[in-house]
């Protein structure tokens, strides 16, 4: 991605536009060209209003990415037993599913 | 037939004095649906299993000390599972979902004997302030249906404002419980943060997303969260009741209010004068009001729309076509993806590229790093703030509700209505909003307490004693 923000981009009418889509493709979401210009204008805007905490000076501390009195819980990293019923339920909620399995598409290529 | 009681706690008394039954609440709950709901629109669905419920509620009325909720007809909001029944967080990449298993809250509602007559409808993905953003309907203001019922919880607030039902959940990221409750004249519970289990709570922010209650009366509120709260195993941040300050006595309190917020230019002056005059009337009730200072409570909002983005995009990359909802064709399995994920709506899609974009390299640090490091600022500043009060009050909006499609062409518009909410996500302390009266156009305001983290019990022991105080001032 072009290293520049979408504030500084507003004489560049394209830039933006080509922003948005790249982070479209990133996030696997299809865009028309209507939305992809709509998104881009209103990007502008938001960005610009977001980016006031750039300017912040903020005290030397920690990161809080957890709430105050949270701690970080973490399970052991094994398989777990599953109720098969449970399992049924989860696989039945998939779009395609064939003898108690998700259907996907070929995912690796041979070509 | 007559309407349904006017409070949680009115019904309650009824059914466990025998005076009614819950088939006869459930059956007036349906009537002021079928009669009002094809204009407000506050529901998605009403559940097919309502005999089912009846019985059970009955069954738990008749055992010995039955929950204050047993017979009470309630809704969730459609970001909630209950196993076996659709869910789809108003969203087409969830259509035609079944839930494969029930979320606590909604497990302790059931455990408690409470009638769920149906889903209400909410913005997409919980993402709004005035449910316009469904993908199925739009949910109106039962006191004014050309206007919005605020968001994202709309259709939780407006089915019980119209009384359709006594109480129902809701969830709240940025200010989805108490916006809507504000607009729509009820009472709304923004828990702290793991006070309430988030599991089956389909995510938005997952250091933000709190489920709460909403409801006619603060007492009522307090009803639905005393069956909510607790630890949960399947919630890692969920959190003990000995976690959580003791209960005490409604009285009066020292209440914090914050000058940048009262000067605030773009609050309506109806809403100014409405939270004037409250302060005073809580003066003359024997509180102690405190100007105090929050350094970073402006930038709240900016950090908000920086760490929920971010989170949202990491929640909703699991909706690929693959495991959930309905799949659409594309070329190879990446295709598939991408086209299935077309039915997201406009206001999702913006903030996935938002998310996606301040978590890009590059822009990681400047937005995403600097945002948690505010965040912990701003937690500092809120303790160092509660240190010299109990609560602090803020008016819940900036103006009452407003017209329907007023906002949907400029975000960030739509953003700033959670300006005074917001906060109390980003620091994870208990908010709440209650009535303050009406504006100029008769339309509900809302004042908004807030409290220490964890301090949820005494916040709804003072938001009971400035309801009191409030109802003397309307």
């Amino acid at each position: 991605m072009a290293s520049s923000a979408f504030p500084e981009d507003k004489n560049n009418a394209t830039q933006p536009q080509e922003e948005v889509r790249a982070l479209a493709r990133l996030a696997l979401l299809p865009l028309s060209q209507e939305e992809t210009e709509r998104i881009a204008a209103e990007f502008s805007a938001i960005v610009e209003y977001v980016a006031i905490l750039r300017s912040l000076s903020l005290p030397d501390g920690k990161e809080a990415g957890d709430v105050a009195g949270v701690d970080n819980v973490l399970r052991d990293d094994a398989a777990r037993e599953v109720d098969p019923e449970r399992s049924t339920l989860l696989v039945k909620a998939a779009a395609r599913s064939k003898n108690g399995h998700i259907v996907v598409k070929q995912v690796l290529s041979y070509e | 037939m007559s309407s349904l009681p006017s409070t949680l706690l009115q019904a309650s008394q009824a059914l466990q004095k025998g005076e009614v039954g819950p088939e006869e609440l459930t059956a007036r709950s349906l009537e002021r649906i079928n009669a009002r709901d094809g204009e407000v629109k506050a529901f998605l669905e009403v559940f097919d299993d309502l005999d089912e419920q009846i019985a059970r509620a009955k069954a738990k009325l008749a055992a010995p000390n039955p929950s204050p909720l047993a017979g009470i007809p309630l809704a969730i909001k459609d970001n909630l599972l209950w196993e076996g029944k659709r869910v789809s967080a108003a969203s087409r990449i969830l259509e035609g979902y079944i839930a494969p298993y029930t979320a606590t809250a909604v497990a302790r509602l059931i455990d408690a004997g409470a009638i769920i007559v149906g889903r209400t409808n909410m913005d997409e993905f919980a993402m709004g302030s005035s449910t316009e953003h469904s993908a199925y309907q739009q949910t109106r203001n039962p006191h004014d249906t050309s206007r919005v019922p605020g968001g994202s919880s709309g259709g939780s607030a407006a089915a019980v404002a119209d009384g359709m039902v006594l109480g129902a959940l809701g969830s709240d990221t940025g200010g989805s419980i108490r916006q809507p409750a504000a607009l729509c004249g009820v009472v709304g519970f923004k828990p702290t943060y793991g006070a309430v289990s988030r599991y089956g709570l389909i995510a938005m922010g997952s250091s933000l997303d709190v489920v709460g209650p909403l409801a006619p009366t603060v007492e009522d509120a307090a009803v639905i969260f005393s069956a909510i709260v607790g630890r949960d195993p399947n919630d890692a941040t969920s959190l003990t009741e000995t976690q959580l300050a003791p209960k005490r006595d409604p009285g009066p309190v020292r209440v914090g209010v914050v000058r940048e917020v009262v000067e605030h230019q773009g609050l309506h002056r109806d809403v100014r004068e409405r939270f004037d005059a409250a302060l005073q009337a809580f003066t003359d009730a024997g509180c102690d009001i405190v100007e105090v200072e929050i350094p970073l409570l402006r930038e709240a909002l900016a950090m908000y729309y920086i760490i929920m983005p971010a989170e949202a995009s990491t929640n909703l990359a699991r909706f690929d076509g693959v495991r959930y909802g309905p799949r659409k064709e594309g070329e190879g399995v990446f295709g598939d993806i991408t086209a299935t994920r077309g039915l997201f709506g406009a206001e999702v899609k913006r903030r996935i590229l938002l998310g996606t974009y301040v978590l890009s390299s590059g822009y990681y640090d400047a937005y995403y790093r600097t945002a948690r490091r505010a965040r912990g600022a701003l937690r500092q500043s809120f303790a160092q703030a509660f240190a010299q009060v109990d609560v602090i009050a803020t008016p819940t909006t900036t103006a009452s509700a407003f017209r329907l499609g007023e906002k949907t062409a400029d975000p960030l518009a739509m953003y700033l209505e959670d300006i005074f909410t917001v906060p109390a996500n980003i620091a994870g302390i208990p908010a709440l909003s209650l009535p303050m009266g009406r504006d100029t156009q008769g339309l509900p305001l809302g004042m908004q307490l807030m409290a220490p983290f964890g301090a949820d019990w005494p916040l709804l022991a003072t938001a009971q004693f400035i309801e009191g105080v409030l109802q003397g001032v309307s």
